[in-house]
Order: structure tokens, then C-alpha cells, then sequence
């Protein structure tokens, strides 16, 4: 018998896994996977709240949500290809040496 | 529509599944197969979405998500030489641990007290798109003969997402191009034109 909290463990637990990967990795584009994973944990949490109350405010909240996903990939891409150009390599270090 | 049991069996394959492939996805230091991995990752939550009884979640996770996404990250990879990755530093692998275990710990807290339906409801198409695509407040009857207020009626929010996205389309066009080179310029090979070999290493 599966419940919401079924659900939202599952999306918990996908989350934490993102945000390891955010705070750990080195190169900009998976930073950028770690932060997918996490947007589709929550994409998880608004499809299992709006079904388990059948209120469907949360399914069209995630349909957006995914367009925003498509728009920030497209976004990354062309700014981590400029990162690239002007740096000869993507990563995290590269974008904190822009603040001095 | 009527509240369904989805098969916990499934649910544990399709989560275990997810779960193994996001951490494959984080910690893989080869950035292409890291990719892979989110694919099939992303792939595994559309059973998730079918589970809880939205299909066109799941179709749209599958198009977008395990589709396009992956695919995209793929180009960044080769794009950018970032074929392998390091950890930021030897200590960052603990910092991260840190900081994610406690909000794991929180959530599960707060997760095991989430209250709802003891069934989830499914959402039919039909529904779904007069909700999408409607105003506020009016009614509608359906194929079925019912008659359905509108209760979300994001008409506006959906021709707003479509412009973000227009938006995001241009604007990556503007901030990658650069005017009078070639093709392989673009791509950052620069002299590979003159016959030379690419000066840059793999970073």
C-alpha cells in the first residue's frame, strides 16, 4: 500500500543526492546534472501533493516548472560554451576568480 | 475519476532504479557516462509520474526530461572538452555529506508526517488541458457529459511560459555566437582551420 509519504521520501532522497553533487563537483556542466536531479525531485513532490489531494493546481505548477527546466539547460549550454572560450575550461574555480 | 492503488512493487523497482542512477549520475567521474546516467534516470521518475496517475506528466518527462535534457548535456560535455571531472577538493566530498545528510535527516521527519488522500486520484487529459488552457471560474462539460468548473485556468501563465521559452531560445543564440568565424571557431577549435592541431588540452 503506497502512500504520499512513499513519494516524498523518494523525492528526499533524490534531492539530498543533487545538492551532494551541487556542493561537490568540479566541472560546471555536472554541476549542472546535480541541479537537474534536484528540480526533478521536486517535480515528484508537486505531481505526488496534487494527486494525493486531487487538486490539479500542482500538476499545472510542474508543467511549468518543466518548461523553466528546458529554458535554463538552453541557457547553461551557451553561457558554460562562453566560461569555456574565455577561460580554456568550465569549472567552478573559473566563475569564483570573477569576483576579485 | 476514481482513486486507484499503484503496485508497490513497481514503485520500489522504478525508485531504486532512479535513486542508483542519480547517485551514478553525481559521483561518475566521466561526464559522458554521468550523462547516461541521468537519462535513465530521469527516464525511471516517468514511471513515477504513471504511477501516481498522470500520464501526461510522464509522457512530457519523457519527451523534455529523458528526451532532450540529457541530449543537451551531452553537447556540453563534448562543447566544453569536459569529459572528466574532479571533486571541487579533497574535502568537498565531506562538506557535501554534511550539508545533504541533515536535510535528509529533516526531510524524512517531515516527510513521515505528511497527511493526504490514503489513494492517489488520476487526472484525465481531457481535464487537464481545459484546466491548462482555460480561464478561471468557467465551465466546461466534458467528452464524459459532466460538467466541470475551472478551478487552475493558467490561459496567461502558459502564454508567458511559451515567451520564457522563446526568450531562453534567442538569448542563448545571442550569448554563444560569435560574429565572422567559422563553424569550428564557434566551437572553440581555434587554428584548426590553418591545419593546425587544436592547442587546447582537455580540461
Amino acid at each position: 500500500m503506497l502512500t504520499l509519504s512513499h513519494f516524498l521520501a523518494l523525492a528526499a532522497v533524490l534531492f539530498a543526492i543533487g545538492l551532494y553533487g551541487a556542493l561537490t563537483r568540479r566541472n560546471l556542466v555536472a554541476v549542472l546534472i546535480s541541479v537537474d536531479i534536484m528540480l526533478n525531485a521536486v517535480l515528484i513532490n508537486l505531481v505526488a501533493f496534487a494527486r494525493f489531494t486531487d487538486n490539479v493546481q500542482g500538476d499545472l505548477l510542474a508543467l511549468y516548472v518543466v518548461a523553466v527546466i528546458a529554458a535554463k539547460v538552453a541557457i547553461g549550454l551557451a553561457l558554460f560554451l562562453n566560461v569555456f572560450r574565455h577561460n580554456g575550461r568550465a569549472t567552478v574555480e573559473v566563475l569564483s576568480r570573477m569576483k576579485q | 475519476m476514481e482513486p486507484f492503488s499503484p503496485s508497490p512493487v513497481a514503485f520500489y523497482l522504478i525508485a531504486l532504479t532512479a535513486v542508483a542512477m542519480a547517485v551514478l549520475a553525481v559521483t561518475s567521474s566521466n561526464l559522458v557516462r554521468a550523462s547516461l546516467a541521468l537519462a535513465f534516470c530521469l527516464f525511471s521518475l516517468a514511471g513515477i509520474f504513471w504511477l501516481l496517475g498522470s500520464p501526461f506528466m510522464a509522457a512530457l518527462q519523457l519527451l523534455i526530461n529523458a528526451g532532450a535534457i540529457p541530449i543537451t548535456t551531452i553537447f556540453m560535455v563534448l562543447m566544453t572538452h569536459s569529459r572528466f571531472s574532479r571533486l571541487r577538493s579533497p574535502l568537498s566530498a565531506i562538506v557535501g555529506l554534511l550539508v545533504a545528510l541533515p536535510l535528509l535527516g529533516a526531510s524524512f521527519l517531515l516527510v513521515s508526517r505528511a497527511t493526504g488522500a490514503a489513494q492517489p486520484t488520476p487526472l484525465g487529459l481531457e481535464r487537464l488541458g481545459v484546466e491548462l488552457l482555460s480561464q478561471r471560474g468557467a465551465t466546461h462539460t466534458l467528452s464524459t457529459g459532466e460538467t466541470m468548473v475551472v478551478q487552475g485556468g493558467t490561459i496567461v501563465a502558459f502564454q508567458v511560459a511559451a515567451v520564457i521559452l522563446l526568450v531562453a531560445l534567442v538569448g542563448a543564440i545571442i550569448i554563444a555566437f560569435r560574429p565572422g568565424e567559422t563553424t569550428l571557431r564557434q566551437i572553440g577549435r581555434r587554428g584548426f582551420d590553418r591545419g593546425e592541431e587544436s592547442p587546447r588540452a582537455d580540461a
